[in-house]
């Protein structure tokens, strides 16, 4: 399994990174909008699920995620997005950019699995956070 | 029952002052035996590290010295002893829940369970569903979605009983902050069936209105609540020993309908449910029906 973290704080990208290694992905990060959709783009195979932070400089995660969802071929892509907005009128607007699923930060150590069992995906009962 | 304090010229005392007692016993026991006969838990020796792991937040915030000194409060008689009491029941029996909890449990409930005993209760002028030990509510509420979703407009309500007050109160108001939302409620539900408050959210009134939370032992009988059609009594047996899980399970068959059904843990085999019950399904998605 693969996944994408894309947020500007290095410590988030570390953090997500790391949960999501020891669920089994591989991790691909990136520090803001821009750079994760020319990879995404120029990549041939797609990921399973990419992790979107809402304010990043440049793109944010919402122009990140249209942008996304207007490739024909991502249109099936989990994206989920992890930010310190926590308003439902910010959940409803993600939702309407295309977001899967919505995890507000802080979180605990296993609320991002749980988010991602929520999506279909699941493990080993030996396997966690 | 013999106490475990004894008095230096008789035996087998209780709640006497603390000056005429000699300790007799570590603090650990004291604790547990003070659990035991508040709450019928029970902390087996070999999880001893949960008093210092779950009273010693407890401890600094009361300022009180150490576990000596909290088991002579317990047994003071003492109004402080009191409301310490409450505190260490709170302490050493909540646990952290999520919403639904155990997705393969409550796909069960959505597509099998729930469905079959609807339509078997489908006479009835409310579908009654008990939460056992029911912490901060999330079960409840998780239950309360699950059955507006199955069965729009259907009459339900769902009673939450769990022995710590604490946690009674704060379910009774339907507030969760972020970090518990983030848990098991996918944000789509919580959308649909949750109102901002400020940081937190809280549960519509269309589904709080249908749930009601209540302080409550499970070894004493529930009173004018029952009968429900279904009882959810998950993660919480592994606290009693088997002649009171026997206890417990007696007092659910009282608080049922015929043919309803006990849910329990996941990961739980329990063998000693008594003869009122009979086990249904298999694997995870074993269940008890109420039988007679």
């Amino acid at each position: 399994m693969k996944a994408i973290v894309v947020d500007d704080s290095l410590p988030i990208r570390v953090l997500l990174g790391n949960q999501l290694s020891s669920l089994g992905f591989s991790v691909d990060s990136y520090p803001s909008g821009e750079s994760a959709f020319d990879a995404l783009v120029g990549e041939d195979s797609c990921p399973d699920v990419v992790l979107v932070d809402w304010n990043m400089p440049g793109m944010n995660g919402i122009e990140l995620i249209e942008a996304v969802r207007s490739q024909g071929r991502f249109t099936e892509l989990f994206m989920v997005m992890v930010t310190s907005e926590a308003r439902v009128t910010h959940m409803a607007k993600a939702f309407e950019s295309g977001v899967d699923e919505y995890l507000t930060k802080p979180f605990s150590s296993d609320s991002l699995q749980k988010k991602l069992e929520l999506l279909g995906f699941s493990w080993a009962d030996d396997v966690c956070v | 029952m013999m106490s475990v304090y004894e008095s230096s010229s008789s035996s087998a005392l209780s709640l006497a002052p603390r000056q005429q007692l000699e300790p007799v016993a570590p603090p650990e026991d004291l604790i547990r035996r003070f659990l035991w006969d508040r709450s019928c838990v029970e902390i087996p020796a070999d999880q001893d590290y949960m008093f210092d792991t779950r009273l010693g937040p407890l401890l600094a915030n009361e300022g009180v010295t150490d576990l000596q000194e909290l088991a002579e409060l317990l047994y003071s008689g003492t109004g402080r002893g009191r409301q310490l009491g409450e505190a260490v029941v709170d302490a050493m029996t909540t646990n952290e829940t999520n919403f639904f909890r155990d997705t393969p449990v409550f796909d069960h409930l959505r597509h099998v369970l729930l469905p079959s005993l609807l339509s078997f209760r489908r006479d009835a002028a409310e579908f009654r569903i008990w939460s056992a030990a029911s912490s901060t509510g999330q079960e409840a509420v998780s239950l309360a979605i699950l059955i507006s979703e199955v069965a729009p407009g259907r009459p339900f309500s769902i009673l939450g009983t769990d022995i710590s007050r604490r946690v009674v109160e704060e379910a009774s108001t339907g507030h969760y902050r972020p970090i518990a939302t983030n848990r098991g409620l996918s944000a789509r539900t919580l959308l649909r069936w949750f109102d901002q408050d400020g940081t937190s959210y809280v549960v519509k009134p269309e589904l709080l209105t249908n749930i009601e939370y209540r302080q409550h032992n499970l070894t004493h009988p529930l009173g004018d609540a029952a009968p429900f059609d279904l009882v959810l009594l998950r993660n919480v047996l592994i606290y009693f020993n088997n002649e009171t899980r026997q206890q417990v399970f007696s007092r659910v068959a009282d608080a049922m309908n015929e043919g309803g059904a006990v849910l329990l843990g996941a990961a739980e085999r329990v063998f000693n449910y008594g003869s009122r019950f009979a086990p249904r399904g298999e694997d995870q998605n074993l269940w008890l029906e109420r039988t007679n």
